[in-house]
């Protein structure tokens, strides 16, 4: 047996890892899910017990990926950080300032708008208005035809004239249909 | 109280908490998403990202936060992480180019023709992580011992006692691989 992860042993355990985990997949082997932020981060800082932190080490194991989340938040806490302000503000913008006491930050009430309660009044005062005007101008219609033909009747009464300006003539053939 | 930011108030819907908490850790999770963005526009819109998880429905994630078991700092990194990376998967188109696929990805397992079964427990979760990270991630046996908080000659320790229990469950001798079902290592 050779001295573990010495150059020459290293392509040969690998293979045998990674038969392991060729046979450890085929078995359906599935790590219990504790992947959830606040349990990585209790691992992270040393914190969970001697089973939880082995039900950890077990996930991680089988998702790699999260390893690199461990290392980086083991890196976090020991570099500064710094970001650019349009970067903040973009963040802090994200949540809008209270309103009233009331404010319930779950809710986004419709603000009640006086253009949207004033739609039904405006419509309502058109038609009104469309309808007046169509009133006014049937009366005014109405007033000068009467007008007109007061007029004209009486100015066909004064003069006494064979023909009344207004009658028509009674047809094309009614003059010979007379004569005749 | 976490970190001197008021996350109760914070919780509560207040601006000022939110924009302290914005100001003071806008740069931690950039420098936690950095790494997993493709582009700079990548990495605005991933910070952006893992703010609006944290606030959105009423701050339903940052209340499942909890001062007593993590630091905030801790569990920020790797919100911000395992947010970044649903997000990029969201956005990762379904098919790409044979050029564009990783090796690992074109890779063919070999057929198992070995039934041997694993028994349980072969490998503890701790030489299991172990092992992940030498040949998985490529750290060295440094770093390893580093993240688990142990003496690297903890880490060679523990290789070394997981490589035992593989080579006796598997019965490799040097000569080559063989499974006990087929000791001569021979195919058929």
């Amino acid at each position: 047996m050779s001295e573990p992860m010495g150059d020459d042993n290293r392509a040969e355990e690998a293979a045998l890892w990674r038969r392991f985990r060729a046979l450890e997949r085929n078995s359906g082997f599935k790590a219990r899910d504790v992947g959830d932020p606040l349990t990585l981060a209790a691992y992270t800082e040393g914190r969970l017990g001697t089973k939880a932190a082995e039900a950890v080490e077990a996930y991680l194991a089988a998702k790699p990926e999260s390893i690199g989340d461990i290392l980086a938040a083991q890196a976090a806490a020991l570099a500064a950080h710094d970001a650019p302000e349009a970067m903040i503000a973009r963040a802090a913008d994200l949540v809008a300032p209270r309103t009233s006491p009331a404010f319930d930050p779950r809710v986004v009430p419709f603000r009640q708008t006086p253009a949207a309660q004033s739609v039904a009044w405006h419509t309502t005062l058109s038609r009104l208005a469309i309808a007046a005007s169509l009133i006014a101008t049937g009366l005014v219609g109405f007033a000068l035809g009467s007008n007109t033909y007061g007029n004209i009747l009486q100015s066909h009464v004064s003069a006494s004239a064979d023909t009344d300006p207004l009658d028509q003539p009674a047809g094309f053939f009614s003059s010979e249909d007379s004569s005749s | 109280m976490a970190d001197s930011i008021d996350l109760a108030s914070l919780i509560r819907g207040d601006k000022a908490p939110w924009d302290a908490f914005a100001r003071r850790y806008a740069g931690l999770i950039l420098s936690a998403v950095r790494s997993q963005a493709r582009d700079g526009a990548d990495i605005d819109d991933l910070v952006q990202e893992v703010f609006l998880r944290l606030c959105k429905d009423n701050f339903r994630l940052l209340k499942t936060y909890d001062a007593t078991r993590a630091g905030l700092s801790t569990w920020l990194t790797i919100v911000a992480r395992s947010t970044a990376r649903d997000v990029l998967r969201r956005r990762q188109p379904q098919t790409m180019p044979y050029e564009a696929a990783p090796e690992s990805a074109l890779a063919v397992s070999p057929p198992m023709h070995e039934h041997v079964k694993l028994p349980d427990e072969l490998l503890s979760p701790r030489q299991k992580l172990v092992l992940t990270m030498l040949y998985e991630r490529d750290m060295d046996v440094t770093d390893v011992a580093k993240s688990l908080g142990v003496d690297p000659q903890t880490v060679r320790s523990t290789h070394h006692k997981a490589m035992l229990k593989l080579r006796s469950h598997f019965a490799i001798d040097d000569s080559g691989m063989a499974t006990k079902d087929n000791p001569a290592g021979k195919s058929g």
